[in-house]
């Protein structure tokens, strides 16, 4: 992953300094080492390798490379029983949290799915629709909302 | 549209293919699927480009055919009517 | 650096001038949610991100952003050709003609000349990437808004 560090390296420490948070690629991230690895837009960290990508394409799995040498597996993330909700009610019912897809991820963070290579419009239909991908073609309606409805 | 518009048009779709696609590579840099569709488009792009230039003048200053004239400034800008 | 290539991104052929729509779009250029503004935010922001992703992507939306700068002023300037001292007073767009005439001035759709105070560069990725994400909402939302305001005229090929 290409490093742009400069001689004020503050931000890049700070990141690397948050506690541990899942590959935002549906990837795994080590959990035990402790190293933040991801942007909170969606992007590999530093020290990824998206092996499956350079191999051919799809996403597949991923091995992470601490500055050490290591080549580690990206473990999976904590399973949903292993985030501890305190509180008298049944935590399956997801009432109290803890059931949803981002569960175990640091909070108060802003995250955005990674865009895949896909459903493309045909070279004409690119241009007249704004966009290159049916999926980004998303149709602003004001006025559809009232009422915070 | 006179042929100096549809070749204009036809740049026009393959440039904007091409921003669209650098702006999906610079969040994927190893997808070889963009890669390649990225590929096949410069290629159309720049025998599209090759034939207005050689028919129609410059269409930046390092383009062109730098013959008689200095067709930057003889030639309409894109916003001319 | 740049490259400055002859082509609009997308064409712009206005059949029939009318000076009060291009009072209005010329937010699109000068106003707090238009391309001059997104241009600069992007351009800027992009030198202190600590990925390279992030820089391509701030670098070649950036300079998107001033190719549309580039349609808005070709739709201005088609929208106020050959005026009437008539249409001019008619139409809403005097005090603007009044110091620009027929030029392509950055400001909003009040008048209020462009400011970089519209813009946010903190250094820091995450503020400087979630106003890009407001920057965008705003943008998309004023581009329908502006669509009621302005009658549907044929204006666009």
């Amino acid at each position: 992953m290409m490093d742009t560090r400069n001689s004020w390296a503050a931000p890049r420490e700070l990141y690397e300094s948050m506690p541990p948070r899942r590959g935002l690629r549906g990837m795994r991230r080590d959990v035990p080492t402790g190293r933040f690895q991801n942007y909170a837009v969606g992007m590999n960290g530093a020290g990824i390798t998206d092996r499956a990508s350079e191999e051919g394409g799809g996403i597949g799995t991923l091995q992470y490379e601490p500055e050490d040498g290591r080549v580690v597996p990206i473990a999976d993330p904590p399973a949903p029983d292993e985030v501890r909700i305190t509180g008298e009610e049944n935590p399956d019912s997801g009432a109290c949290g803890g059931t949803d897809a981002l569960t175990g991820w640091p909070l108060a963070m802003v995250y955005a799915p990674d865009q895949v290579w896909r459903e493309l419009y045909e070279d004409e239909e690119a241009l007249s629709a704004g966009t290159l991908f049916r999926e980004l073609n998303l149709p602003f309606c004001p006025g559809c909302r009232k009422n915070g409805r | 549209m006179n042929e100096q518009q549809k070749l204009m048009r036809s740049i026009q779709i393959q440039n904007f293919i091409l921003q669209e696609t650098a702006l999906f590579l610079d969040s994927h840099p190893y997808c070889r699927q963009a890669l390649r569709y990225y590929q096949k488009h410069r290629r159309m792009r720049e025998e599209l480009v090759e034939m207005y230039e050689a028919r129609y003048g410059q269409l930046t200053i390092y383009g062109g055919t730098a013959s008689g004239s200095w067709h930057w400034v003889t030639e309409p800008f894109p916003w001319e009517v | 650096m740049w490259i400055y290539e002859k082509t609009l991104q997308y064409p712009v052929k206005i059949r029939k001038p009318d000076p009060a729509m291009a009072k209005l779009i010329i937010t699109q250029l000068g106003g707090p949610d238009g391309q001059l503004g997104a241009s600069m935010r992007y351009l800027n922001q992009r030198f202190s991100m600590p990925y390279r992703e992030v820089v391509g992507m701030l670098t070649d939306i950036g300079t998107e952003e001033l190719a549309h700068m580039e349609m808005i002023g070709a739709i201005v300037t088609q929208l106020t050709r050959n005026l009437s001292v008539e249409e001019i007073k008619k139409s809403g767009f005097d005090a603007y003609f009044t110091d620009h005439t027929a030029g392509v001035y950055p400001v909003s759709a009040a008048g209020v000349p462009f400011d970089v105070k519209y813009i946010g560069v903190k250094g820091d990725a995450i503020a400087d990437l979630n106003e890009d994400l407001a920057a965008d909402a705003a943008h998309v939302q004023e581009q329908p808004s502006q669509g009621h305001a302005v009658r549907p005229s044929g204006c666009f090929p």
